[in-house]
């Protein structure tokens, strides 16, 4: 059950993002429970923090955000997953679909509204 | 009982058979002339007995005697038949039949006493049979009595039974067969008669004659007996007397010759006291002997030859039909052997007397006979040489001094066709050669030749070649009076020398010809040589004229100046022989030539100026004329023409073949130079795959020199192991199916060098097709190399795709990563800003600012990537500023030594600025360099740019993607990328190619 304003973690390796993303989310009223810098930390951060939503860049230094978006859901009550990148979700084709995340977010729209729109 | 005894008691017995007889006759008086009667009975009965008595005692081996006694008794047993008393009568009738064939018996083996012939055998035996054999059958059936024919009464005690008729049958047949019997007696006695010598005739005469009168009166008494009953007397008598003649003949004869040779011996020795010449001593022998056929004949023992009195060798004497031979021998053993009348052995006595007379002669002659025999053998050997000459297959003839013929043997005249009467007397300069005077002359001088070779013509015309040997002869004085030749006929050898010679030499001259001119040289020495003649010139037809190409002249003969003349003369239209030959390109003869520039050029030529030439045509055309002088006026034979012709031929196909030949090795010295130029392989192959052709650029490229590879099998040298049976296969094929795809097609394909190693070829073969099996030409390249810069092209292209594939992926990571997240970033932060703007425009304050310098940040980086794409400054400004650019934002100082002021090809600027700036980033992030030099330079057509820097050293160009690339895009502009490094710097340099 996703609440009004679910509790989140950013997975981004660039810290300009990341820092810029939890003023944004936070000014809208979301709770930002912890960063992950990349697709490790990113699953042990879930494991410890069981956010509602991970907001998850696809382009990671480790691996891609679909490879940890797919371990994420495999596991049992996984978070909500909103795929986000520079990109456009076109350059990705069926990637994101088959990935198991909520939705997808463009970088540069990145804001509550596009965030509760992926999450529907 | 001996022969003295068996004579005594014949005689007895005669006699009393005669006593007998005259009893009988004076008691019966069975004739009506008794006394005649008896006196003729006893008249022959005792001439036979005298005779036969006389010769019984002289040869008392020899038959005659005892035959001549037995018919004495037989006959007077006749006398018994006329005996009252029966067994008188019938002792009479038992033997008075069988005189007659004594008779016979005795004449037949006159004189030998023996029955030497199988006729006068039969014909004796047959006599016995028919008269007294028949009478002695017929006895018992007879009696005279009673037939009335004789008046007696004595009976026959042998008496069977009386038939008349048989008694007159027997008769009957007793008279044919006797006639025909004595027929056949003398026609043996006329051919003993005939056969015999003089001596013997002389034997033979008295007792022949008696007999052959005998015997016809004989004959004619029977059959006049048998035709009429009532003869008479007369008959008897001329019977009688004619029987009583034949012992009478035989007295006389030998009463005769014994009187005669008995002085004849006598003689003989006066004539051997008075001469011992051993002619003188054999007609003395003849006249002592009786025999004008003897013979004497000396033994010589050294020789074992036999010489007669001549002293002729003779063959030795022989003792055959009617001949005799006599032996007197003396101690030394010299021997003279008399041969004789088989007759005078009947003589033992008179020929033992004339030999011990000849004997006498012997010592004194044999040893003059040796001499005689000597000379007389030269004079047989000469009679021998004469036979020869006469018998042999040589010529043999003989000359006076004038020429005339004197002799000339049956050899000559068959092979000239003369007879030898028409031969005689004759000039031989007239007849067979009338060149021959200077014979006459040597003859004269007596300087003849021992051995020459010239010719003759025979009656028919043709020449013969002759070999001589002569001899001059000289009369007792020495004065030469003629000469004498023997000539061997050696026309064929000649003409075998003569053709064998010059086709040899012609063939030799062939053989080592280069040029058709090198074959006309030996040819007229060949020629000249061969034939006698004094010159002979080839004479090569040009359109406007005859040129002389080479001349040969016998140099005793010509004039000095002869060969200078006839090389000056250039013949034209119809001046000479050899212009008319070429005019007509058949052969010619011709005498007294009288504008022919050969004959002319030689004032020395002979009176016949005789010159012969034949022409060389080659291709149906006179291409030569050759033209031979010569002083012989016979002209050519059959033979010398066919050789010629056989020449002209040969020369002929020469030339054809010569230029044939010049025509293929100019088209071969092309090929062969197109061979050995060719870049590429070349290699001919015959069906058999073997290697006829390898030429240098096959040799170079395939490892083998062509001398070890020709003849060779061509798979097995050049084709690799595993590919060698499809090639065979395909040969085969290709012999089989012409065509295929590889026939006219580049194909490539692996071939295999003489160390083994295998290489890649293009190859495009070509069928040749001759009159035999076709032959193969591949056309071979070695594009090793080609394939080795196709690859490294290939590599190259890859390389630089993989090149702008890495730049693109590294521009848009490095867009991605540095303006794309800053540009995202700064999204984000205006959008917070705005939100803030209104709760809290302090905060919102902040983050514009920030927002500000993040995308002045973005902008940087965005000129950077644009940069790296492609240098703007380099466009728009030149190379010079884009690497003053380059050295402005090295991190160390960078010299720019040396820019050209003329700006470059573009590629080329690029290229430049791009090595500039790749060898500067290496030299700042591994050279640890205080300094760098930068130079482009331009010359010869290449330019060339240079980085070089005073760091650690150790660039290794193959290292990194940073220098591949570099070299990557100066090979793609046909250049080439060096880098050096060493302890003291490194130093990249790259040379590009620049018109």
């Amino acid at each position: 059950m996703i609440t009004m304003t679910p509790s989140i973690l950013i997975v981004d390796d660039h810290p300009s993002f990341r820092a810029m993303a939890r003023a944004l989310l936070q000014s809208e009223g979301y709770t930002i429970v912890g960063e992950a810098v990349d697709g490790a930390s990113a699953l042990t951060a879930v494991r410890d923090l069981h956010p509602e939503v991970v907001l998850l860049d696809v382009q990671l230094p480790d691996t891609d955000g679909f490879a940890v978006a797919s371990e994420l859901t495999r596991g049992t009550d996984p978070p909500a997953i909103v795929l986000t990148s520079s990109r456009d979700a076109s350059d990705f084709g069926p990637l994101i679909a088959e990935s198991g995340a909520r939705g997808f977010v463009p970088k540069g729209e990145l804001c509550g509204r596009t965030l509760a729109e992926a999450l529907e | 009982m001996t022969s003295r005894r068996l004579r005594i008691a014949a005689l007895v017995a005669g006699l009393v058979l005669s006593a007998v007889i005259a009893v009988g006759e004076s008691r019966t008086h069975v004739h009506h002339n008794t006394a005649a009667y008896l006196i003729l009975g006893l008249l022959v009965g005792w001439s036979f007995m005298i005779a036969g008595q006389v010769a019984w005692l002289r040869r008392p081996t020899n038959l005659i005697g005892p035959l001549m006694c037995a018919t004495a008794l037989t006959w007077l047993s006749n006398g018994l038949t006329d005996w009252p008393t029966d067994a008188v009568f019938t002792v009479g009738e038992l033997f008075a039949s069988l005189w007659l064939g004594l008779l016979v018996h005795t004449i037949l083996a006159y004189p030998s006493g023996r029955l030497r012939t199988l006729d006068a055998r039969i014909v004796t035996v047959l006599v016995y049979l028919d008269t007294w054999v028949l009478s002695l059958l017929v006895l018992p059936f007879t009696e005279p009595r009673l037939d009335g024919a004789d008046k007696h009464s004595a009976h026959n005690l042998l008496l069977v039974d009386h038939h008349h008729d048989l008694v007159r049958a027997a008769d009957a047949v007793s008279l044919l067969v006797g006639i025909c019997l004595i027929v056949a007696m003398l026609v043996i006695l006329a051919r003993r008669w005939q056969a015999a010598g003089v001596a013997a005739r002389e034997v033979l005469a008295p007792v022949y004659l008696t007999g052959a009168v005998c015997m016809f009166v004989i004959g004619a008494v029977a059959i006049y007996s048998g035709f009429v009953e009532q003869t008479g007397d007369i008959p008897f008598y001329v019977f009688s007397l004619s029987l009583a003649a034949i012992p009478q003949g035989f007295l006389y004869g030998l009463l005769r010759t014994q009187i005669g040779r008995s002085g004849a011996v006598r003689g003989l020795i006066a004539e051997i006291e008075a001469s011992d010449e051993p002619q003188r001593l054999r007609a003395a022998l003849r006249r002592a002997l009786g025999d004008p056929t003897l013979e004497l004949v000396y033994w010589l023992p050294e020789d074992d030859t036999y010489v007669d009195i001549e002293g002729d060798l003779v063959a030795r004497p022989d003792d055959g039909e009617g001949r005799a031979v006599t032996t007197i021998e003396r101690r030394d053993r010299r021997v003279l052997q008399m041969a004789h009348d088989a007759s005078l052995l009947d003589d033992p006595a008179l020929l033992g007397a004339a030999t011990a007379a000849a004997s006498l002669a012997l010592r004194n002659q044999t040893l003059a006979g040796e001499l005689r025999s000597q000379l007389r053998e030269v004079a047989a050997s000469e009679q021998r040489l004469s036979d020869l000459l006469e018998g042999v297959r040589l010529i043999a003839v003989s000359l006076d001094t004038a020429g005339l013929i004197t002799y000339a043997n049956p050899f000559l005249c068959e092979l000239t066709g003369w007879s030898r009467e028409e031969l005689m007397g004759r000039d031989w300069l007239e007849v067979f050669n009338g060149t021959e005077v200077q014979f006459l002359e040597r003859m004269a001088n007596d300087d003849v030749l021992p051995y020459e070779e010239n010719w003759i013509r025979t009656r028919a015309g043709e020449i013969l070649d002759i070999a001589w040997n002569n001899t001059v002869i000289r009369d007792r004085d020495g004065r030469i009076i003629g000469a004498t030749s023997i000539g061997e006929d050696i026309t064929t050898r000649r003409r075998n020398e003569r053709r064998l010679g010059f086709q040899l030499s012609l063939a030799r001259a062939v053989a080592r010809a280069e040029r058709l001119e090198d074959v006309a040289e030996p040819m007229v020495e060949a020629l000249g040589t061969t034939f006698d003649c004094w010159a002979c010139v080839y004479w090569k037809a040009e359109p406007e004229e005859l040129v002389p190409v080479a001349v040969w002249s016998d140099g005793a003969t010509v004039a000095g100046d002869f060969r200078e003349r006839v090389m000056a003369s250039r013949p034209a239209g119809d001046a000479g022989l050899a212009t008319y030959v070429r005019g007509t390109a058949e052969p010619r003869w011709d005498v007294d030539l009288d504008d022919d520039p050969v004959v002319m050029a030689n004032p020395r030529a002979g009176h016949g100026r005789g010159s012969f030439a034949f022409p060389i045509v080659a291709a149906g055309q006179v291409d030569a004329v050759v033209q031979l002088c010569s002083d012989d006026v016979r002209g050519p034979d059959d033979e010398m023409l066919a050789l010629l012709e056989t020449v002209a031929d040969r020369v002929g196909q020469l030339i054809e073949r010569r230029r044939a030949e010049a025509a293929v090795a100019e088209s071969e010295a092309r090929k062969s130079a197109v061979l050995s130029s060719a870049l590429d392989c070349i290699i001919t192959i015959d069906s058999a795959n073997r290697i006829l052709e390898f030429n240098p650029a096959a040799e170079h490229t395939f490892g083998y020199r062509a001398q070890d590879v020709l003849g060779k099998d061509m798979a097995d040298l050049l084709i690799p192991p595993q590919l060698r049976e499809d090639h065979r296969r395909g040969l085969q094929r290709q012999l089989q199916h012409p065509g295929g795809r590889l026939l006219g097609n580049q194909v490539e394909l692996t071939g295999m060098r003489a160390s083994g190693e295998v290489f890649p070829i293009e190859l495009a073969v070509t069928r040749i097709d001759t009159d035999d099996l076709p032959l193969f030409t591949a056309f071979v390249r070695d594009i090793t190399g080609r394939k080795r810069t196709d690859e490294e092209l290939r590599r190259s292209r890859v390389r630089i795709v993989n090149a702008g594939d890495e730049a693109r992926r590294r521009l848009e990571r490095n867009l991605h990563d540095g303006a794309q997240q800053r540009l995202v970033s700064l999204s984000l932060s205006l959008r917070l800003a705005r939100s803030l703007a209104q709760r809290d425009p302090a905060a919102a304050d902040e983050i514009l600012a920030s927002a500000g310098e993040e995308l002045s940040q973005a902008l940087e980086e965005l000129r950077e990537l644009a940069r790296g794409i492609h240098p703007a400054i380099l466009t728009d400004r030149g190379l010079r500023p884009a690497l003053e650019a380059l050295a402005t934002r090295a991190p160390l100082p960078v010299e720019l030594a040396d820019v050209p002021d003329q700006p470059l090809p573009a590629p080329i600027e690029a290229a430049a600025y791009y090595v500039v700036a790749e060898a500067l980033t290496n030299v700042a992030k591994y050279a640890n360099a205080k300094h760098a030099t930068v130079r482009i330079m331009r010359a010869e057509g290449q330019a060339t740019i240079e980085v070089s820097d005073d760091g650690v050293g150790g660039a290794n160009p193959l290292g990194g993607t940073g220098l591949r690339g570099l070299a990557d895009r100066v090979e793609a502009l046909d250049g080439t990328l060096a880098v050096e490094s060493n302890g003291s710097g490194t130093c990249v340099s790259a040379v590009i190619p620049c018109e």
